[in-house]
């Protein structure tokens, strides 16, 4: 990450609170173009919280999320991705009763192929650019080692095989920016490395990446730095070795001392 | 009864929820009259074990042992009449029964004194007398703790688990939460608790099995690991 690259999403002072509970109260952080930023903190920091209301998929009772220079806090979660932010989830939703090769196109960018004219008039213009997005689904499948599997209902995949195809969906998508909702839940341990490979190929393909994931070893390879969370508010900022010194980052993971004892 | 106070022992034990396992080659002991905890971070595999040792999980490999008896793989409703019981974090408790019907459920395989143990239990946790008559759900949350706390002793057990206690209670419950687990150890049951507050539990831990990612990693005296940068480590996670 270089020093000039721009901010591309901004978070200021958002708070989400359900009933009683405190989820988020005024989170604030910025990401740069390009960047891979770990969010982490202890259980119940809000983390999740603060990935729903970014991607639209809870709106925020204050604050602002910025992306790209456009304000899109409360915005559906739809707008928000066709923006070119799009989320995973803590489990990979694949369309199980479609081919892997199918679930790919179903990926691909839609936008200006929908209107009757368009099927009317410009067939030929369609099945090109269906051809096209057959090609790169191709190409993007064989890098993520699922090209042997095309016609395989996706259903029928392994959890890692099916983390690695939610990775190679992305990358059909080709959004800016994408939040991991824990990349590594449900995916064997023996294929950890095969999801940092993606994340950083996706990285280097120009996508910048927010990882939320428990595993800190694994995001602090995978992260250039990390945003942490805790009682539903940013605490520190920095790179593992730094927080591991960061006495409020300290007390937020293993608590205060018995005052009683 | 095996030597030096041994409670509960577990050896090897793998364990998981159909997918890749989230434990594995865990070992634990824990002793009469000492309070063992379970710590580490977010996804270590402390509930799983934990759930293990009360028989709510059969484990894929290893042993579980309560007082030199094997009693791998035995389901929770007989474990507890052999003596090991288990409070969970959350529905722990019946809300729509009185405190006193909750109490006579947790007795339900007592032959004989249900109402005497009953009486004993609120000498031992005096907010539930004053409360006897009520359903369990006006309670607060740190009342609702301690009676899912006294509940579990009906059956005398020599082995009480304990999921979170504390959780999301308000920190003067949390002291009085505490209090009456120290107390409940120095009766002489072997009590072992998973709390998230690390720290805290440390400081009150007799012996502390540290887990992170699955396995065993570090283990001593509270006080021990309370000063342990390498706890500090698992925690924030060192490559």
């Amino acid at each position: 990450m270089s020093e000039q690259a721009r901010v591309i999403l901004e978070v200021k002072g958002v708070t989400k609170h359900f009933g009683g509970v405190r989820a988020v109260t005024d989170l604030s952080f910025d990401i740069r173009e390009h960047e891979v930023v770990g969010l982490i903190g202890p259980n119940g920091a809000g983390k999740s919280t603060a990935v729903n209301v970014i991607s639209g998929f809870s709106a925020p009772d204050a604050g602002v999320i910025r992306f790209d220079g456009t304000e899109i806090q409360g915005w559906p979660a739809h707008n928000v991705a066709a923006r070119g932010l799009v989320r995973t989830f803590q489990s990979a939703r694949e369309w199980a009763r479609l081919t892997v090769m199918d679930n790919m196109l179903i990926a691909a960018n839609q936008e200006g192929r929908d209107t009757v004219w368009k099927a009317l008039f410009a067939r030929r213009a369609l099945k090109a650019a269906e051809e096209r997005d057959r090609v790169r689904a191709r190409d993007l499948l064989r890098q993520f080692d699922l090209y042997a599997l095309r016609d395989e209902y996706a259903g029928n995949l392994s959890g890692g095989q099916k983390r690695l195809l939610e990775f190679a969906r992305v990358a059909m998508m080709a959004p800016r920016m994408v939040l991991w909702d824990e990349p590594l839940a449900g995916v064997n341990p023996r294929l950890q490395g095969n999801i940092l490979n993606a994340i950083k190929s996706l990285n280097q393909s120009g996508i910048t990446m927010m990882l939320i994931e428990h595993n800190l070893p694994f995001v602090e390879s995978a992260c250039d730095r990390n945003v942490v969370m805790a009682e539903g508010t940013n605490i520190a900022v920095g790179l593992m070795p730094e927080l591991r010194q960061n006495r409020a980052v300290i007390d937020a993971y293993l608590g205060e001392v018995a005052a009683n004892v | 009864m095996s030597e030096s106070g041994e409670v509960l022992v577990a050896e090897g034990v793998t364990a998981g929820y159909g997918g890749p396992p989230i434990i594995e080659d865990v070992r634990f002991t824990a002793h009469a009259g000492k309070l063992t905890a379970i710590v580490g971070p977010n996804g270590a595999g402390k509930s799983t074990f934990m759930k293990v040792v009360a028989g709510l999980i059969r484990p894929s490999r290893g042993k579980v042992t309560l007082k030199g008896e094997d009693v791998t793989g035995v389901p929770a409703q007989l474990l507890v009449r052999k003596g090991v019981s288990y409070v969970p974090q959350v529905a722990n408790v019946f809300p729509s029964l009185t405190v006193m019907e909750n109490l006579e459920m947790g007795g339900y395989a007592l032959r004989s004194g249900v109402k005497e143990r009953a009486e004993e239990l609120c000498e031992m946790f005096p907010d539930l007398r004053l409360a006897l008559r009520r359903p369990a759900r006006t309670l607060s949350g740190g009342q609702r703790t301690m009676l899912a706390i006294a509940r579990g002793l009906m059956l005398s057990p020599s082995a009480l688990l304990l999921d979170e206690p504390t959780a999301g209670l308000a920190p003067r419950f949390v002291d009085a939460v505490w209090d009456q687990v120290l107390k409940v150890r120095d009766m002489g049951v072997a009590v072992v608790i998973v709390e998230q507050n690390t720290r805290r539990t440390l400081s009150y831990a007799d012996w502390a099995h540290v887990l992170a990612l699955g396995r065993n990693r570090l283990e001593g005296t509270g006080a021990d690991l309370l000063n342990d940068e390498e706890v500090v480590n698992l925690y924030i996670g060192k490559a």
